[in-house]
């Protein structure tokens, strides 16, 4: 086997990926995306031994350094909404540096979970975990739903004369987001079964409307509302005592990324804010390196599962998409990917310092508006290109639900009703009668 | 609310020194009042910029009106149909039409609760494919004896997934999604 192959193949998707971190609002997927339609519009096939090590390097890059935008831009994925509110809580401090450090510890510590014990195990562990878990997963992801729409029950209705006035304040966040879960999961609904886009664009069918509901909110919020942030220190090292708040943060959001990373539709953002819940963390530095964890082991985790010999699970974007070009079968193409992961991420890391420089040199020379200006017409070109004026109708729609949670004060999560509503059907085997019910199908 | 009104809370400089207005507050009374557009304690209108307030207004229509179209263009939309020697796996995950040939003899797997999945193999002319059915779907198709026969014509709607090695195979969603002529043989 080309060990330097390999090797360089990780590096350089770690490194590519660390420029496609520096542009707000742009997925890995969607780079992914363009080599995989590359790769079936008659691109030279490079082999399996460049393909899995680069594939690799270019979601854990991603899941490690899209850290720095999301913190420093407050331009998060959608596995990264929960890193925003305590990371600009840091930024707006002067302190965006030391939460970036934060959130990348947190990545480390989950980089090593992933090779050191999940890696080895794996091949036993999930089978058994598959077996154990796979006749259930419906009523769990009902749970998770359930939760997560339990945990916007009304919070406000403190303000104000009794009566209609307070009973409208307590039930405008939780009525909003209630609102949001529907009206996105009905969104799913239609790009499930009937979808607008044409057939020749539907590996990207769910792009437009995660593009609509998690970036473009927040680049015309940083547009309309014209936030500058504070300089930034140069972040010399940790404030404060972090070892319990790493080692808390590590067990939470290696928790709540292994779930989400196992089970279909479910996030990092959603597996970490679970863990955040069942672990009880309250501290924001804790919380920072839960994120980072969590998304690490969410993206890079969930990609590795496709690897897993005798398993073969297609978790994540990533997963299907080297599906339609790569379909591993062996131990050694589990010891590639699981080497590459290692590599990439390791790089990765190092990358963290000298890419959060560059951010911040950016931040000041162009300012927040001009940055958030620029990504928002790179995305809307990139949606444009891809999925056509289909895709931007989409886009444009899933815009409108993915603004009330910013404006009104609810949880982004609800937006991912998109995939959780419909996917909890289809696995509870209700999905086609929902559909059609809904005109969908038939 | 009026300038005079906001002029004078703006003065006041509620206790924040340099006559900033906070946006959490209200402007008259002074009262918290979170994201807030109209004080819920004397019914002024809020510190916030116009702006959000039209951005939340614009946001809902956008959501409700913007749904509403794409649900009715989506339910008015004839599903695509494909040629399977065109399909390419950029058209996973599509929800397409196929017309063909049933070229196998339909595989059915049984299981405790009946009939668990089935397919077959389609082709048009152009190319082969397997179409698929699992669940309630296969068993309503099984059970109505709706299933194709050998050299049937048949039309199928359902959703593409391509896997490396031009493997492609046609998941039903709806039992009314399969068409057969009934022409065929055995």
């Amino acid at each position: 086997m080309p060990v330097w192959t390999v090797a360089a193949a990780a590096i350089g998707g770690a490194a590519v990926s660390s420029v496609l971190s520096c542009i707000p609002g742009l997925h890995v997927y969607n780079l992914m995306a363009l080599l995989a339609a590359a790769q079936t519009l008659g691109a030279a096939w490079p082999g399996p031994y460049v393909v899995v090590p680069f594939a690799t390097g270019l979601i854990v890059g991603y899941a490690m350094l899209n850290t720095v935008p999301s913190v420093l831009l407050a331009a998060p994925d959608e596995s990264a909404l929960f890193t925003v509110l305590p990371g600009q809580k840091y930024l707006l401090a002067g302190r965006g540096v030391e939460a970036v450090r934060l959130v990348a510890a947190g990545g480390l510590g989950g980089l090593f979970v992933l090779t050191l014990v999940v890696g080895p195990l794996a091949p036993r562990a999930v089978r058994l975990a598959r077996t154990v878990l796979a006749p259930h997963g419906h009523w769990i992801i009902w749970c998770v739903i359930g939760f997560m729409l339990m945990s916007e029950w009304p919070k406000g209705g403190r303000l104000g004369q009794g009566g209609r006035a307070k009973f409208l304040d307590a039930w405008r966040s939780t009525g909003t987001g209630l609102a949001v879960f529907a009206l996105s999961g009905l969104l799913g609904f239609l790009l499930f079964y009937r979808s607008p886009l044409a057939a020749r664009a539907a590996y990207q069918n769910l792009m437009p409307a995660f593009v609509g509901l998690f970036t473009i909110p927040w680049l015309l919020f940083n547009l309309a509302s014209g936030v500058q942030a504070p300089p930034q220190g140069d972040g010399a090292g940790l404030s404060g005592r972090p070892g319990a708040a790493l080692i808390k943060g590590l067990a939470a959001g290696v928790l709540g990324g292994g779930f989400a990373a196992f089970f279909p539709a479910i996030t990092g953002g959603t597996g970490g804010f679970l863990a955040g819940h069942a672990a009880g963390v309250r501290d924001d530095r804790a919380f920072l390196v839960s994120q980072g964890a969590s998304k690490l082991v969410y993206y890079a985790g969930g990609f590795l599962l496709l690897f897993v010999p005798g398993v073969h699970l297609t978790r994540g974007g990533g997963a299907w998409l080297l599906r339609t070009v790569y379909l591993p079968r062996t131990y050694r193409d589990y010891d590639v990917a699981l080497a590459s992961l290692a590599l990439a991420g390791l790089a990765s890391f190092l990358l963290i310092g000298p890419l959060s420089r560059v951010v911040i040199r950016l931040m000041d020379r162009w300012g927040y508006r001009r940055i958030s200006g620029v990504a928002l017409g790179a995305v809307l070109t990139l949606v444009a290109g891809i999925t056509g004026w289909q895709g931007l109708a989409v886009l444009l729609v899933a815009a409108g639900i993915g603004l009330l949670p910013v404006l009104c004060g609810s949880r982004r999560m609800n937006c991912l009703g998109v995939v959780l509503l419909p996917v909890a059907c289809n696995l509870s085997g209700c999905g086609p009668a929902v559909a059609r019910f809904l005109g969908l199908v038939g | 609310m009026s300038g005079d009104r906001r002029s004078a809370a703006a003065g006041r400089g509620h206790g924040n020194g340099g006559g900033m207005i906070r946006p959490d507050f209200c402007p008259v009374c002074e009262r918290f009042i979170g994201p807030a557009d109209v004080c819920p304690y004397c019914g002024e209108d809020s510190a916030r910029p116009p702006v959000w307030r039209w951005m939340k207004r614009g946001a809902w229509l956008l959501a409700l009106i913007g749904l509403a179209w794409l649900y009715a263009a989506a339910r008015g939309r004839n599903l695509e149909a494909v040629q399977i020697g065109r399909i390419t796996p950029m058209m996973n995950f599509a929800y397409v039409r196929v017309t063909g040939t049933v070229v196998t003899r339909p595989y059915v797997a049984r299981g405790d609760g009946g009939v668990e999945y089935l397919s077959f193999v389609l082709n048009d002319g152009t190319g082969r494919l397997r179409v698929a059915a699992y669940g309630d779907v296969a068993r309503e198709l099984a059970g109505e004896d709706r299933l194709p026969k050998r050299d049937d014509e048949v039309e199928v709607a359902g959703s593409l997934r391509i896997t490396a090695g031009d493997r492609i195979r046609l998941r039903v969603q709806a039992a009314d999604q399969l068409r057969s002529s009934g022409a065929g043989g055995a």
